[in-house]
């Protein structure tokens, strides 16, 4: 699915615009949506999903208006969305609420929803637990049962925010390892604070800021960003002056520094930057 | 076929649900011991005792009702589930009523079950119509009553504060259904808007009405008023609970 994104505005009562005149395209694939706190991407999935409505500006999917209700009404027909806050029917067992979301999708067979939430909760590592009540489970457990849910009646949009928050180390591997699978045939708009999670998974990528569009493109062309920029300081006392660091290695000697900078201390060697300097350096800009 | 798929899980969500049970049942029990006691009652041995525990449970239950559903149209706000129930293609319309008939039948479930016990105690004892005459009192003196303190308690929900309308709702449930010459407020019982059963009782099972009638023996006409009127009011309540709940989603 290509999603054009245009001149969108969103404006809570009393605040800044949560979104800002945002413009975009996105292409068919895995997108990672980026950008500190607040930045807007939780308002704009809850846009491109329909569950509230632009101030200003228009979002078409394939083509298609999402101010109609018409193609609204289209849309969820394809949709698996992943609320950024969700705490599902407590009451239910995991396998009884991917049911209830399969009725919801409106998968009228018993049979196949029952099997798809199966392989789902396998997927995600939850075959154990697949009849307890939910408001038993763990927190990153919940949070797999809400990526299953997601998942169920193979959308062909995938909107997920904040997926991995709350995941051990193993799963958010799984679940990196089943997005690239799923990412080859469809477009999944993923929101994460974990930039390697979309330095691993998504060739393309959206940073926001303040409800503004900061960087579109390919993921390497944010890294690029900090390329000629990224320095690795010898070990020394006190961290550098006019330089975004970004991270700190203690030694013996001093503490060793990554930075991204245009005027390193003396000694420091330049190294290839990865998305997290791109990241930094495309913030510093402004 | 689809609302049926989703009022079961519906089910699922609600008969776990241990405070609605802690609620219902010992009022349920309670208003079976008056209907046994009272000196009103015609005992459990006949027709008349079934509708007229029918009534007594249609006035106590509620209350639990009442205080209990007044989260029916907000929770899924606080938790989520709203965000994600919106997403479905199903219009949002749908998958509430569902929940309310899922609610319902959680709700009429303890009743339901006292009164068939009743009637089949009675049908061994030879009352033919017995089970048939359960069936109907829970279908059109209890179901009205109960889903009636339910909206009143999701309308009441979705504009105030859960726990003022919890209060609220049982206050208007108690007015609704129990009526003191002392207190010099006016009541809908003794007309035929009474909404615990008494035109539908005396009018259609032919039994002594709770509240004496203010115009003369209710007849066949003011139960089908009353039931038409129940039916009135419990839509509006629930189109207006889902409107306000929606209402107030749009503002934030
Ligand atoms: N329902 C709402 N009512 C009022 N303001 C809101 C609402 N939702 C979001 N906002 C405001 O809109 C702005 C963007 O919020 P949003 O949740 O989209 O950010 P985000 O990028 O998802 O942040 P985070 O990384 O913390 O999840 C914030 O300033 C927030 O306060
Ligand atoms: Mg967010």
């Amino acid at each position: 699915m290509f999603i054009s994104i245009d001149h969108l505005t969103k404006d809570f009562r009393g605040r800044p615009a949560a979104l800002n005149d945002l413009t975009v395209d996105l292409p068919q694939g895995m997108i990672g949506l980026i950008g500190p706190n607040g930045a807007g991407k939780t308002t704009l999935m809850r846009i491109l999903t329909g569950i509230i409505k632009p101030t200003e500006g228009k979002v078409f999917i394939d083509g298609q208006d999402l101010s109609l209700p018409a193609n609204r009404r289209n849309l969820k027909r394809h949709l698996g969305y992943l609320p950024q806050h969700i705490t599902p029917y407590d009451n239910l067992s995991p396998l009884g609420f991917l049911d209830y979301i399969g009725i919801l999708k409106m998968i009228g067979n018993k049979r196949v929803r029952q099997e798809q939430a199966h392989t789902l909760l396998e997927q995600v590592g939850l075959d154990d637990v697949m009849n307890q009540p939910i408001g038993g489970l763990s927190g990153g457990m919940r949070r797999r049962v809400g990526i299953a849910q997601a998942l169920m009646g193979d959308p062909q949009l995938l909107v997920v925010d904040e997926p991995t928050a709350g995941l051990d180390p193993e799963e958010r591997m799984r679940f990196r390892t089943l997005l690239a699978q799923l990412g080859q045939d469809r477009t999944v708009i993923l929101s994460t604070h974990i930039l390697d999670d979309v330095a691993q998974t998504c060739p393309w990528v959206c940073v926001l800021r303040f409800g503004r569009n900061q960087y579109d493109g390919p993921t390497e062309g944010l890294i690029h960003e900090a390329a000629g920029h990224t320095w690795v300081t010898p070990p020394i006392a006190a961290p550098p002056d006019n330089a975004t660091i970004i991270n700190a290695e203690p030694t013996p000697q001093g503490t060793r520094y990554r930075i991204v900078t245009d005027t390193p201390p003396a000694g420091s060697v330049e190294t290839a930057p990865n998305l997290e300097d791109g990241y930094m350096a495309l913030a510093s800009e402004r | 076929m689809r609302i049926l798929s989703l009022v079961r899980i519906t089910l699922l969500m609600f008969y776990r649900r241990k405070a609605l049970w802690i609620a219902s049942i010992p009022l349920a029990l309670f208003a079976l011991f008056l209907a046994y006691a009272s000196p009103m009652s015609p005992g459990f041995s006949n027709t008349d005792g079934l509708v007229f525990t029918g009534q007594v449970l249609a006035m106590f239950t509620p209350l639990a009702y009442a205080a209990s559903f007044s989260d029916l149209m907000t929770a899924g706000r606080r938790t989520g589930m709203d965000e994600l129930e919106s997403t479905s293609p199903l219009p949002m319309a749908v998958i509430r009523s569902a929940h309310v008939l899922g609610a319902w039948v959680i709700c009429i479930s303890s009743s339901l079950l006292f009164l068939v016990l009743i009637a089949v105690h009675q049908a061994f004892k030879g009352n033919g119509k017995a089970i048939l005459v359960a069936l109907a009192v829970a279908l059109v003196i209890l179901s009205p009553s109960m889903l009636i303190a339910m909206g009143i308690s999701a309308l009441l929900g979705a504009l105030l504060p859960t726990i003022v309308a919890r209060i609220l709702a049982v206050l208007a449930w108690a007015w609704l259904a129990f009526y003191t010459p002392l207190l010099p407020l006016p009541t809908l019982n003794g007309g035929p808007l009474a909404v615990i059963g008494d035109p539908i009782a005396q009018g259609w099972f032919h039994t002594d009405p709770i509240y004496a009638p203010a115009n003369g023996p209710f007849t066949v006409q003011s139960g089908v008023i009353s039931l038409l009127w129940q039916a009135c009011i419990i839509l509006l309540l629930f189109t207006g609970a889902n409107i306000a709940s929606n209402h107030i989603k749009a503002q934030v």
